[in-house]
């Protein structure tokens, strides 16, 4: 047999490897990724800002109407993850990379989304609270942990959970692929459940989904909340990239 | 010689209850232009996904460039499957298709693809989920042609391409082969429009191997009797026949097996003799009507 002597593709992981297929990869997801958030954080500042004028016109504001955003911008990030591992997947493999490639740079485009999801939320509030303060009116932002607190409690709060909610969609979305729609169902708690376990760390009151009462009322002193939820997204990144690498491109015809 | 050759290895894949292919053994040449026939169903797709290591095989082993392909960075960088109109980002233009390409793949040729999609008249600012079904494949045709991997597998890249676009792009495929040859391997129905590029061919049917071998061996697996009516029926008397055409008084008919005395009988009754087209010998290997199932080529017809 001929080996292609003219071919340079890389031979083992290494530097190259990361340059020529984890990089491009995570700058690539990155890249969809952003441009969805372009889309999100500007309709949220479309429709807080009006919202604000009714408020103000109406009575007057009281709390923080951007707080609202908060589980949007956490389940919209994760609905995008999800999309990777069915969507992107197949194209990934075609392009001739590997899954593992595939793993680390979603990982990579996760965590990145999570910083600037974190951060736009974190500056976004301050620049609310600057607003409320200017006007006279009173700023709180509804989770007990934040409440009343700087930069210094929430930004870290936003940015573990937005990390988690990230690699929660990366993981939903390879169970689905993986397991079908059965184990993929079945596994949710699995594979979602760890945004509500980080949210109870940071004891968040907001919509719906409460967790403030889970540790006792309170939520745990910010160190240990974000070293907890920094835990739980190592585990979920380890167990995404053992799924990834298993993972069938679907036979469309045989 | 360039390309990857890939030996198969009692090849068995399964989904669930259903056995796609069922112990399977070939190889396919490096640097030769591959047929893999086969009817619906027959495991082609899967045997192409296995060799691009779109999946794992259920046991035995498929080597690419001697080596297992799951995971393999220099194999997988080294193969590139079109399916049909290919997996390509379906919701950005044609021209982000080729950059997101041309960064990850390193033999990949842009200015072969604009090439190739001026020729096959595709807007490159369109987006291939706005293309038509003819389009689409064509587009993937461009993939899989401008990649130029070493390891080139078209599953039925033609489907919807009208007649000039196919003839296109087998004329495309063809000058870029000879200009960059490697190992491509071409599945597809219209076997009497690729047959020109094949030199090696394999038939699957039903998740077996019915004949791996060269082109030209296999059309030496019978032949063409053409000349007046009686005497062509008097030739193939007891002879298996797998097409036969008439025209006024003359008939051709193709018979499966060869006999030494066959050019003299031929020319004593002024027959004329051809080789038998590979599409007569697929429908003959795989036609399952009644008894008329034939059995796989022998070691001795098919290597």
């Amino acid at each position: 047999m001929t080996a292609a002597a003219s071919f340079a593709a890389p031979t083992t992981a290494g530097p190259g490897y990361l340059v020529g297929q984890v990089w491009p990869t995570a700058r690539w997801l990155l890249g969809r990724s952003l441009f969805l958030a372009l889309w999100f954080w500007g309709l949220v500042v479309v429709a807080v800002t009006a919202a604000t004028v009714v408020v103000a016109v109406v009575g007057e504001p009281a709390i923080s109407i951007l707080a609202f955003a908060r589980h949007g911008a956490i389940w919209f990030p994760f609905a995008v993850f999800i999309t990777v591992s069915g969507a992107y997947l197949p194209v990934h493999v075609a392009a001739g990379l590997t899954r593992r490639s595939m793993a680390l740079g979603a990982i990579l485009a996760a965590a990145a989304t999570a910083v600037v999801y974190g951060v736009v939320f974190s500056v976004l509030l301050v620049v609310e609270r600057a607003v409320y303060s200017a006007a006279g009116w009173q700023w709180q932002f509804f989770d007990d942990l934040s409440a009343g607190a700087g930069p210094g409690t929430f930004v870290p709060a936003s940015l573990v959970t937005s990390l988690v909610a990230n690699l929660s969609g990366l993981l939903v979305g390879m169970a689905f692929q993986r397991g079908g729609g059965w184990w993929g169902t079945v596994t949710l708690p699995v594979t979602a459940g760890p945004i509500l376990l980080v949210s109870a760390l940071f004891a968040a009151d907001t919509g719906p989904i409460a967790t403030d009462t889970w540790f006792g009322g309170r939520g745990l002193s910010v160190p240990v909340a974000v070293t907890g939820g920094l835990l739980v997204a190592a585990a979920m990144a380890f167990a995404f990239d053992r799924l990834a690498r298993g993972a069938t491109v679907p036979v469309r015809a045989t | 010689m360039t390309g990857f050759g890939v030996q198969v290895r009692d090849l068995t894949v399964r989904y669930g209850p259903t056995t796609a292919l069922d112990q399977v053994s070939f190889e396919i040449r490096p640097g030769v232009i591959t047929g893999l026939l086969g009817r619906n169903g027959s495991g082609k797709t899967t045997f192409l996904s296995v060799a691009a290591a779109f999946r794992r095989g259920t046991s035995g082993a498929v080597l690419v460039d001697g080596e297992d392909p799951w995971e393999n960075a220099r194999v997988m960088g080294g193969t590139c499957l079109v399916r049909e109109s290919g997996d390509v980002v379906a919701d950005e233009p044609i021209t982000e298709n080729l950059r997101f390409l041309a960064e990850r793949r390193p033999t990949f040729d842009r200015a072969t693809a604009e090439s190739l999609l001026d020729r096959l008249e595709i807007d490159p600012s369109k987006r291939p989920d706005k293309l038509s079904r003819g389009q689409r494949s064509a587009f993937g045709v461009v993939v899989g042609v401008a990649t130029r991997a070493p390891l080139t597998l078209l599953d039925e890249v033609h489907l919807g391409m009208d007649a000039p676009a196919r003839y296109a792009f087998y004329d495309a495929l063809l000058a870029d082969w000879m200009a960059h040859p490697r190992t491509i391997v071409v599945s597809s129905h219209l076997i009497d429009e690729v047959e020109r590029l094949l030199e090696d061919v394999v038939i699957l049917d039903h998740g077996r191997v019915l004949a791996a071998d060269d082109a030209a061996t296999l059309r030496e697996q019978g032949l063409t009797v053409t000349g007046p009516a009686d005497e062509v029926d008097a030739f193939v008397t007891s002879r298996r026949v797998v097409a036969r055409q008439t025209l006024g008084r003359t008939a051709q008919a193709t018979v499966i097996g060869t006999a030494p005395d066959d050019e003299a009988r031929a020319r004593a009754a002024g027959l004329e003799l051809g080789a038998v087209g590979l599409q007569d010998l697929f429908v003959h290997l795989t036609d399952h009507a009644g008894d008329r199932a034939a059995a796989p080529l022998t070691p001795q017809e098919s290597r």
